[in-house]
C-alpha cells in the first residue's frame, strides 16, 4: 500500500465529520421550524449518545474490524446518505403532539421513535468513526485532528447553507456530502501501487445518493405542528402572506390580517377615553414559526391616542424631545412610540440583521409604515444592544428596553433558560453609561408570573449596578410602577428623581391607573413582610398547599349541597336567586359527606397573607430591604433565587435555588414555568442513566475479561468520563460566556465549536509528535488547561468588556484567541489516552469513544446548571477539577503500564 | 490499513472516471438544486425585486383600509351559523332588546343527583343519551374539581356533569375527555382541560338571566357549559372551520340538550366584541392577547364581569375583571388573578361616553 490510501481514508473522516456534524444542526434547524427549538437539545443527545452506542457495540468486534476494516469504512460510508434522508422524511410523519402528553402520557412513545429514527444516521456515522480509529490505530493523533477539523468545519457549512436552503432543504447537500465520503473510501489500490475508483461502486454511490435526494425533494417538506403560533396565524380568514425569506438566525413569515392587535401593556382606562383603536393596522412577523411580533403601519392621529395608554409612554412625560436609544427593534412599534412623542432622534441597536434588512429596506415594508426606518430622526443600527452601548459615544436621553421578551420564548408557557446578557449588573452599567446627566433608563417587562420572579430579580440586579457605580442612595434613582399581571416599568434615572418628576409620573398612574411600587418616599405598606415571604415558602412547601382561589370567592369556601337520586327540585338557585350561588347549601353538611362534596375541606394556613400580598407589596419591601442592608436576608428567605444577574450567571430566568428543587418538582401544577429548569434536570439524569448503560453493557459477558485479567478498566471509565463532562463544560461556558461578545448566538455557537474542535485537533497532532513520556505531556496538558481556565474566570471578563465595542469580524479573530489556549491543551488529554490504549487494549478504544460522547451529554446539561446556581466561575473550577482528577488517573497508569 | 487487492483486468482511462465523478457527484447534484423550488440558488430564487432579493414578496397596499366586514365568510356559511357575521365596530353600546330564549333553563324541574355515584350514573342514562363510561368518568373529574378548589359551586358542578365533554373532543381523543388536562381539536387549538373551565365558569359567576359572550368557541365546549347556566349564550370564533364545527354538535345534540338552543354564534373577529347584542353581564375570552380590548370593556355592563388570559405570546394569565360604575359616573375596574388570590381595585377618573373629566377625590389610585 501505498502512503496515499490512508490519506484518502483521512479525507474521507474529515468529510465525514463535515457532514455529522451538518446534519446535527440541519436537524435541529428542523425541529425549530415544525415543532420547538427545546428539542435542539434531544438532537445533541441523539447524536452523542449514537456515538456512544456504535463505540460499545463495535467493542464486540474490534478483532473483525482489524481484519477488514475498508468494508466497514465503505458499508457505513453507503449507508449513511439515504439513512440521513430516510429519517429527515420519516421523522416528519411522526404523529407526535407535545399538547397531548398532559392527557395521553403514550404521547413519549413518539419522543423514543424520534431517537431511533435519527439514531440510525448518528449511529451509522459513529460506526465510521470508530471503525477508522481501530483500523488505523497507529495514526491516533492525525485521526482524531482531522475529525475535530471535520467537526469544527461542519458548523460553517451549515451556516452556508442555512442561507442558500431553505431548512427543507439543508439535509440535500449533506447527502452529497456522504456519497463523497463513499467514493473515497471506494477507491483501493491496485497491484502496481495506483489508486482505482471500480466503476460499478461509484454507480452504487450515485444511485443511492440520487435516490435520497429524491426523497428530500418528493418528501421532505418540514411538518410545521398544528401548535406553533403560525399555523393559528394560517387559519384567519384573510391572512395572506407578504414576505417569506430564510436564513441561520430562522425562517421569516410576514403575515398580513385584519385579525392581528398589538397594544402590550395596554391600560384598561383606554377602553372609556380612546375613541379609536387602530384597525387593521398590523402585520404578524414570525421566526421560525413563534411569534407574532407586530408591525404597525402608519396610524391616523385619531388611532394613536391609545399609545399615551401605553406603559412605555411614561418617561417620555419626564422627557420633551429627547434622544432615544432602543434595544432591540421588533416590529419597529417602539419606534413610533418614541416618534409619536416627539423624540429629537431614535437609534435602535438590533442583532438580527434579516429583521433589520426587512423592516428597512424591502418595499413592502417600506410602504407599509410609510419608511418609518429612514425618517432621518431614525438610524437603525445592526449591532447587540450592550455591543452598541459600549461602543457609542453619544448620549441618550433614554434608553429603553420595552418588552423585548415578548417573542421567542417558548411556546410551551414557561421561559427558556438561555444566556441573556441584557439584565445583567454589567448590561445595566453599560446602559446608564450612554445616558446624560438627567437621562432615564426605562425597562419595561411582562409581570405576569405569580409568585413574582423577574420583577424583582430586575429590581435586585438594578439596585446592584447602581452600588456598584458608587451612587450614594440607589433608592432617589428609581421609580417603579406595574399593572397586575399586565407589565411592570423600572425607570432608572442618572440624577435623582425630582418631585416635580415623581409628581409628573403619579399623574400619568393616576390617569392609568398603574399602581405606583417604588419611588423614593412613598409610603410603605402596612405589611409584614418577612411573614409574607415565610407564607410563600410555606405555601410550596405544605403538602396540602392549595392554591388559595381567590375567583371562587366566598363560594370557595361554603359548603356544598348534594341533590339526591331522582329529586325532582325546582331550579331554585337559577330561577329565583340571581345574585348568590350559595343559598341552598347552609343546611346540607350532612349529605354532603356522602357524595361529590364528601370529605372536602378547603383553606390552607397563610393563606390570608397570600391573598394580602399583591406585587407592588412585594417590589416596594424588596427595593425597601435591598437599600437597608437586607439583601442577603431577602436572598435567602425568598422561596426563588432573585440575587441579581451578572455577567458570570447571567441568567434572568433562572429563579430555581437547587436546594428547592424537591419542591418545585412536587408543585409543577402551580409552577409550570420553571419547566425549563426541570426539562434541563431531567437531561442531566438521563444523561447519566444512559452513560451507565453504555458504560455497563461491554461488561455484560465480559466482566472476567475486562476487570480480572486486566486491570485498570476503572481507570478508563474515569478517565474517558472526566474528559467528556469536563470537555463540554469548557464548550457551553465558552459559547454561553462569547454569545453577547459576538453579537449573536449563531456567531458565538460557530466560532466556539469550530475553533475548540479545531485547536483542540492541532492540540492533538502536536500531542502525537511529542516524543517524551506520555505522563509528562499530561502533566504539561493540566497545567495548560488549568491557567486556560485562570484565564478564562479572571482575565478574559474584563477584556471582553474592553473590547465589546470593536467590528464583528475583530471580534471574532479575537474570540479565537481566547477560545485558542484552552482548546489547544483540551485537545490532548484525549489522544494521548487512546494511544495508551492502542498500545495495550486497544480493544477498548471503541469504547473509550463512546463513552466519552455519552458524558459529553452529561457534561452540556451540567454546565447549564452550575451556571444557573452557582455562575461560570463554578464552572471553569469544576473543569480543572476534572482534568487534574484525569490526570491523577492517567499518572496512575491508566492501563497498566501504558504510560 | 490494506486496500482491496483488484483483480487483473483492464482499467477505465482515469480522465473518464474523474469526468463521471465531477458529473454525478457535483454538476447533477447542482443542477437538481438549480430546479428545486423555494431556494436561492436555482430558477425560483431570481428575479425578485431587488431590494428584496432572493425572497418573495406580495405587492404593497397603496393604503391599508379598515375591513369592510369583520369576517369573509359567504352568506351560505353565515347562514348556517344562525347569525349574519358583522363588522365588530365599536359602535355605540346600546342595551339590544332579548328574545325570550329557546329553552328556558329555569323551568327544568330534574336534576342530577350529586349524593351517590351510581344515583348519577342511573339518572344520567335515564336523562341523556351519553354512555355510562364517560359518565362514572365525568363523576370522577367532578370530585377532583372540587378536591382542588377549582368549582365547589353546585351550579357550577352541575353544569359539569350535564355537559358531554366528549361529544365536544376530536373522536381519536375521546377516550381521554375526562383527563386532566387539554387536549387538541384542530386548527391549532385545543380543548381546555376541565379543571380549567370549571375554574373560569365558577369565576365568571353566572346566572340564568345574565347574558354572557365567550370569545373564541374552539370546541363550543365551554359555551356548552355556560348553556346551562344562562339563558344566553353569545360566542364568536375566529377559525371558520371551528365555527362550523362547534354548529354542527350544537345542532347534531340539540334535541337531547335543548339549552344548545340558547347559544348564538358567529365566526368574526372577537376583538370587536358583538355590538349588536352588548352590554353583557359576563365575558369570557378564551383567547390570549396582550392587553384587554377596549371594546370588550365598553361592552361590558356595570357590575359586569370579564374573564381574559392576558400576556405575551408564549403564556398568558387568566385575569377577572369586575367593572362598576359609581352613581357619581365614575368607573371601577378590579383586577383579580383567579388562582393566585392577586387583586387589585383600580379607579379610572374618566366616567361617560362623552369623555367628560370627572376628577374626584376618589378616583384616585387606591395607594398614595
Amino acid at each position: 500500500m501505498t502512503n496515499r490510501l490512508p490519506s484518502l481514508r483521512l479525507a474521507a473522516l474529515f468529510l465525514l465529520s463535515i457532514t455529522l456534524i451538518a446534519y446535527e444542526l440541519a436537524v435541529m434547524r428542523t425541529f425549530s421550524v415544525g415543532s420547538w427549538s427545546n428539542f435542539g437539545s434531544m438532537v445533541i443527545s441523539i447524536a452523542l449518545l449514537g456515538n456512544g452506542l456504535a463505540g460499545t457495540l463495535l467493542t464486540f468486534h474490534t478483532r473483525r474490524i482489524r481484519e477488514n476494516p475498508d468494508r466497514w469504512l465503505s458499508i457505513s460510508a453507503v449507508l449513511l446518505g439515504p439513512a440521513m434522508a430516510g429519517a429527515h422524511v420519516l421523522a416528519q410523519h411522526v404523529p407526535f403532539n407535545p399538547v397531548m402528553i398532559a392527557a395521553d402520557w403514550t404521547q413519549l412513545r413518539w419522543i423514543g421513535v424520534y431517537y431511533v429514527i435519527y439514531g440510525v444516521p448518528f449511529f451509522i456515522g459513529a460506526v465510521f468513526v470508530a471503525a477508522i480509529f481501530v483500523g488505523m490505530q497507529e495514526r491516533v493523533h492525525q485521526l482524531y485532528f482531522w475529525n475535530m477539523v471535520g467537526s469544527g468545519l461542519g458548523g460553517f457549512v451549515v451556516l452556508g447553507l442555512m442561507y442558500l436552503l431553505p431548512p427543507a432543504q439543508l439535509v440535500a447537500p449533506l447527502v452529497v456530502l456522504a456519497a463523497g465520503v463513499s467514493l473515497l473510501c471506494f477507491v483501493r489500490q491496485d497491484p502496481g501501487g495506483g489508486l482505482e475508483l471500480p466503476l460499478g461502486r461509484m454507480a452504487i454511490a450515485a444511485g443511492v445518493m440520487f435516490v435520497s435526494i429524491g426523497l428530500i425533494a418528493f418528501h421532505g417538506g418540514i411538518e410545521v405542528s398544528d401548535f406553533k403560533p403560525i399555523s393559528y396565524a394560517r387559519h384567519f380568514p384573510d391572512a395572506r402572506v407578504v414576505y417569506h425569506t430564510y436564513g441561520p438566525t430562522g425562517e421569516y413569515y410576514a403575515y398580513q390580517s385584519s385579525y392581528f392587535h398589538f397594544a402590550p401593556g395596554l391600560s384598561d382606562n383606554a377602553s372609556l377615553n380612546v375613541k379609536e383603536m387602530p384597525r387593521n393596522a398590523f402585520l404578524g412577523l414570525y421566526i421560525d414559526g413563534d411569534g407574532p411580533i407586530g408591525v404597525m403601519r402608519d396610524l391616523k392621529p385619531a388611532e394613536e391616542q391609545y399609545i399615551d395608554y401605553l406603559p412605555m409612554s411614561a418617561p417620555y412625560l419626564l422627557l420633551p424631545k429627547p434622544n432615544v436609544l432602543l434595544l432591540r427593534l421588533g416590529g419597529a412599534i417602539g419606534v413610533y412610540n418614541a416618534l409619536y412623542h416627539q423624540a429629537r432622534s431614535v437609534w435602535v441597536a438590533e442583532p438580527d440583521a434579516t429583521l433589520v434588512h426587512m423592516l428597512r429596506d424591502v418595499p413592502f415594508f417600506r410602504a407599509y409604515d410609510n419608511d418609518r426606518l429612514r425618517d432621518p430622526r431614525v438610524h437603525v443600527v445592526h449591532a447587540e444592544p450592550r455591543a452598541f452601548a459600549a461602543r457609542t459615544a453619544r448620549r441618550f436621553d433614554l434608553v429603553e428596553i420595552g418588552l423585548i421578551d415578548s417573542v421567542g420564548l417558548s411556546q410551551t408557557g414557561g421561559y427558556p433558560l438561555v444566556q441573556n446578557y441584557i439584565y445583567t449588573v454589567q448590561g445595566i452599567d453599560s446602559y446608564l453609561n450612554c445616558l446624560t446627566d438627567d437621562g432615564i433608563l426605562s425597562i419595561t417587562v411582562w409581570n405576569r408570573l405569580s409568585p413574582p420572579r423577574n420583577v424583582p430579580e430586575l429590581l435586585t440586579t438594578v439596585t446592584e449596578a447602581l452600588k456598584r457605580r458608587g451612587v450614594k442612595d440607589p433608592g432617589r434613582h428609581v421609580f417603579v410602577f406595574d399593572y397586575l399581571l399586565s407589565t411592570a416599568t423600572i425607570l432608572v434615572k442618572s440624577s435623582p428623581f425630582t418631585e416635580a418628576d415623581i409628581a409628573t409620573l403619579r399623574g400619568f398612574l393616576q390617569k392609568t391607573s398603574f399602581e405606583a411600587s417604588y419611588y423614593d418616599g412613598m409610603p410603605a405598606p402596612a405589611k409584614d413582610f418577612g411573614a409574607i415571604l415565610d407564607a410563600y415558602t410555606n405555601q410550596f412547601r405544605s403538602a396540602s398547599a392549595a392554591v388559595p382561589s381567590a375567583a371562587s370567592g366566598d363560594a370557595a369556601t361554603a359548603p356544598a349541597a348534594p341533590v339526591a337520586a331522582g329529586e325532582e327540585v325546582p331550579d331554585t338557585s337559577a330561577a329565583t336567586d340571581t345574585t348568590s350561588p350559595r343559598a341552598p347549601q347552609a343546611t346540607a353538611d350532612t349529605q354532603a359527606e356522602k357524595g361529590l362534596f364528601a370529605g372536602v375541606h378547603r383553606g390552607t394556613a397563610g393563606t390570608t397573607a397570600l391573598q394580602e400580598l399583591v406585587p407592588e407589596d412585594l417590589y416596594y419591601f424588596t427595593m425597601k430591604w435591598l437599600l437597608t442592608g437586607k439583601a442577603q436576608e431577602l436572598y435567602h428567605r425568598y422561596f426563588f433565587n432573585i440575587r441579581p444577574a451578572t455577567d458570570d450567571r447571567p441568567y434572568y430566568t433562572g429563579y430555581v435555588k437547587p436546594s428547592n428543587l424537591l419542591t418545585v418538582l412536587r408543585n409543577m401544577r402551580s409552577l409550570s414555568e420553571e419547566w425549563g429548569y426541570v426539562l434541563e434536570v431531567g437531561t442531566f439524569a438521563l444523561s447519566i442513566l444512559f452513560g451507565f448503560l453504555i458504560i455497563l453493557v461491554p461488561l455484560v459477558g465480559r466482566w472476567r475479561e475486562l476487570f480480572k485479567r486486566q486491570r485498570g478498566t476503572v481507570r478508563v471509565i474515569v478517565y474517558y468520563g472526566a474528559l467528556g463532562v469536563g470537555y463540554m463544560l469548557v464548550e457551553i461556558y465558552l459559547i454561553q460566556r462569547l454569545a453577547f461578545f459576538l453579537a449573536d448566538p449563531i456567531f458565538s455557537n460557530s466560532v466556539v465549536i469550530t475553533a475548540m474542535l479545531v485547536i483542540s485537533g492541532v492540540g492533538a497532532l502536536v500531542a502525537g509528535r511529542y516524543r517524551g513520556s506520555r505522563t509528562r505531556l499530561m502533566a504539561y496538558a493540566t497545567a495548560g488547561i488549568a491557567a486556560a481556565m485562570l484565564f478564562y474566570m479572571l482575565g478574559m471578563p474584563p477584556l471582553l468588556d474592553a473590547l465589546l465595542g470593536l467590528p464583528l469580524l475583530a471580534k471574532m479573530g479575537l474570540a479565537l484567541l481566547f477560545v485558542a489556549p484552552g482548546a489547544f491543551f483540551l485537545g490532548m488529554p484525549f489522544p494521548t489516552g487512546l494511544s495508551s490504549l492502542s498500545s495495550t487494549r486497544s480493544g477498548l478504544i471503541p469504547w473509550a469513544w463512546g463513552m466519552n460522547g455519552a458524558l459529553s451529554v452529561t457534561g452540556t446539561a451540567l454546565a447549564l446548571l452550575i451556571s444557573i446556581s452557582w455562575g461560570f466561575s463554578v464552572v471553569l473550577l469544576a473543569v480543572i477539577g476534572l482534568y487534574v482528577l484525569a490526570f491523577l488517573v492517567f499518572s496512575g497508569n491508566l492501563v497498566e503500564g501504558s504510560a | 490499513m490494506e486496500g482491496d487487492s483488484g483483480r487483473r483486468r483492464k482499467k477505465p482511462p482515469r480522465f473518464l472516471v474523474g469526468g463521471a465523478v465531477v458529473v454525478l457527484f457535483v454538476l447533477v447534484p447542482l443542477a437538481i438544486f438549480w430546479l428545486l423550488p423555494g431556494n436561492r440558488l436555482g430558477v425560483s430564487g431570481r428575479g425578485v425585486a431587488p431590494t428584496a432579493r432572493r425572497v418573495s414578496v406580495q405587492p404593497a397596499p397603496a393604503r391599508v383600509d379598515p375591513p369592510e366586514t369583520g369576517s369573509s365568510s359567504s352568506p351560505a356559511e353565515d347562514q348556517a351559523l344562525r347569525v349574519a357575521s358583522t363588522d365588530g365596530a365599536a359602535a355605540a353600546v346600546q342595551p339590544a332588546a332579548e328574545s325570550a330564549p329557546a329553552f328556558d333553563i329555569t323551568t327544568r324541574r330534574a336534576r342530577p343527583p350529586t349524593d351517590d355515584e351510581d344515583r348519577y350514573v342511573a339518572w344520567m342514562k335515564a336523562h341523556s343519551p351519553e354512555t355510562e363510561r364517560y359518565v362514572v368518568a365525568k363523576w370522577e373529574r367532578a370530585r377532583a374539581i372540587i378536591q382542588r378548589d377549582d368549582a365547589t359551586d353546585p351550579r357550577v358542578i352541575e353544569a359539569f356533569l350535564r355537559t358531554p365533554r366528549e361529544y365536544f373532543c376530536e373522536p381519536t381523543n375521546a377516550a381521554h375527555s375526562y383527563g386532566d388536562a387539554a387536549m387538541p381539536i384542530g386548527y391549532g387549538q385545543t380543548i381546555s382541560g376541565p379543571h380549567l373551565v370549571s375554574h373560569m365558569t365558577q369565576a365568571l359567576d353566572l346566572h340564568p338571566d345574565q347574558k354572557v359572550l365567550e370569545i373564541g368557541t374552539g370546541s363550543g365546549y365551554q359555551s356548552a357549559v355556560l348553556s346551562e347556566l344562562s339563558n344566553h349564550v353569545y360566542t364568536i370564533e375566529i377559525v371558520r372551520q371551528l365555527a362550523q364545527r362547534a354548529d354542527s354538535i350544537y345542532r347534531k345534540w340539540s334535541k337531547d340538550y335543548p339549552e344548545y338552543r340558547n347559544i348564538t354564534r358567529k365566526h368574526a373577529d372577537g376583538y370587536y366584541g358583538w355590538p349588536e347584542h352588548a352590554p353583557f353581564d359576563r365575558i369570557i375570552v378564551t383567547a390570549g392577547i396582550d392587553h384587554i380590548p377596549p371594546d370588550l370593556l365598553k361592552q361590558l355592563t356595570p357590575g359586569g364581569i370579564m374573564l381574559i388570559p392576558v400576556g405575551p405570546p408564549s403564556g398568558q394569565t387568566v385575569l377577572k375583571i369586575t367593572k362598576e360604575v359609581r352613581p357619581d359616573g365614575s368607573v371601577t375596574f378590579k383586577r383579580e388573578d383567579i388562582y393566585h388570590g392577586l387583586k387589585r381595585v383600580t379607579f379610572v377618573p374618566f366616567t361617560s361616553e362623552t369623555g367628560k373629566h370627572t376628577l374626584s377625590s376618589d378616583t384616585v389610585p387606591n395607594r398614595p
